[in-house]
């Protein structure tokens, strides 16, 4: 999302074939999954509803994203991965702990990539966000890609 | 962590599944902006995830290296999966992971390369970064030319085990 503030406004609305919708729709459902993931962990809905359909600014976005991002850590800290969560307010498949942060990760992963590669197929260089590029960026890691 | 990487593992293995119904031509789809066709992708992807394990693990799977081999056809792909899985399964034998053990070294690495030293948390989460990130990158290509890719969630992965259920009143 960061890089994505660079850009022109209009190249929100680029597309590639295959993937889940628009850059902008793409990054909107990642955050949102992400709200309703910690919303199962935690029973606490952090920042607005994001809803389908909706536009909010990337700023406002990245706002929520990093609200929700310091949650999950402190999930994955200090929670029970075997701790039993019954979703859909009690009315739902029963899963446990583990089970919604491997899932958290699959998902960002997943979407993160057809970002990256509506980006890639609209001749925008996509930035790296490979576990790589964030030891270099967080300073403990020299490897390459 | 060993269950994210159980389920990466599981999921390379649904995906070669599912390649296995596709024509030669099929196999040799892709799409701009992402890393190649759909079967040097997944080759890719098996012969980086033998590369994270050697690191990890200090020993070579097999006595051939699994390089890059652009030419890799689906059986040779398919063949490798299973030296991935059992890796991932001794890399955590002796219990949890110590993410901060440093690495100084890889079996794999060529004379002419020079050393990386890491954390081993590093080539942990680039393994599960790294098959998610290709795996989707297939699953695009697959979808942009009309053929449904196979779910590859934690969810159906989690419901195979019986870890997602119905729930039962108590």
């Amino acid at each position: 999302m960061d890089f994505c503030r660079t850009l022109d406004e209009a190249r929100l609305d680029d597309q590639a074939r295959g993937t889940y919708g628009s850059l902008y729709g793409t990054l909107q459902h990642l955050v949102g999954a992400e709200q309703w993931y910690v919303q199962l962990l935690t029973s606490d809905l952090i920042g607005a509803r994001i809803r389908r359909g909706e536009r909010h600014t990337l700023d406002e976005l990245m706002s929520i994203a990093a609200a929700i991002g310091a949650r999950e850590l402190a999930v994955a800290a200090s929670d029970d991965p075997d701790r039993q969560i019954v979703m859909d307010d009690g009315k739902g498949p029963r899963t446990t702990v583990g089970v919604i942060l491997a899932q958290l990760v699959h998902h960002g992963n997943e979407h993160r990539t057809q970002a990256t590669t509506i980006l890639g197929s609209n001749g925008v260089e996509p930035p790296a966000v490979s576990a790589w590029a964030y030891g270099r960026a967080a300073g403990i890691s020299e490897t390459g890609e | 962590m060993l269950r994210q990487l159980r389920h990466d593992v599981w999921a390379t293995d649904q995906l070669i599944a599912r390649c296995r119904q596709l024509t030669t031509e099929q196999l040799q789809l892709s799409v701009p902006g992402t890393y190649g066709t759909v079967l040097r992708t997944l080759q890719h992807v098996v012969s980086s995830d033998e590369g994270y394990l050697i690191r990890l693990l200090g020993v070579r799977l097999h006595e051939q290296l699994f390089r890059h081999e652009p030419d890799a056809g689906l059986d040779e792909i398919a063949a490798h999966l299973p030296h991935v899985a059992d890796a991932v399964e001794r890399l955590f034998a002796a219990g949890d992971l110590d993410g901060d053990r440093l690495i100084r070294d890889t079996p794999a690495r060529r004379p002419d390369q020079p050393r990386s030293e890491m954390n081993a948390w590093a080539p942990v989460a680039q393994f599960v970064h790294h098959g998610n990130d290709h795996r989707a990158q297939i699953a695009t290509t697959l979808s942009a030319h009309g053929i449904e890719p196979p779910d590859l969630q934690v969810w159906p992965y989690a419901m195979e085990l019986g870890a997602v259920r119905e729930a039962k009143d108590t």
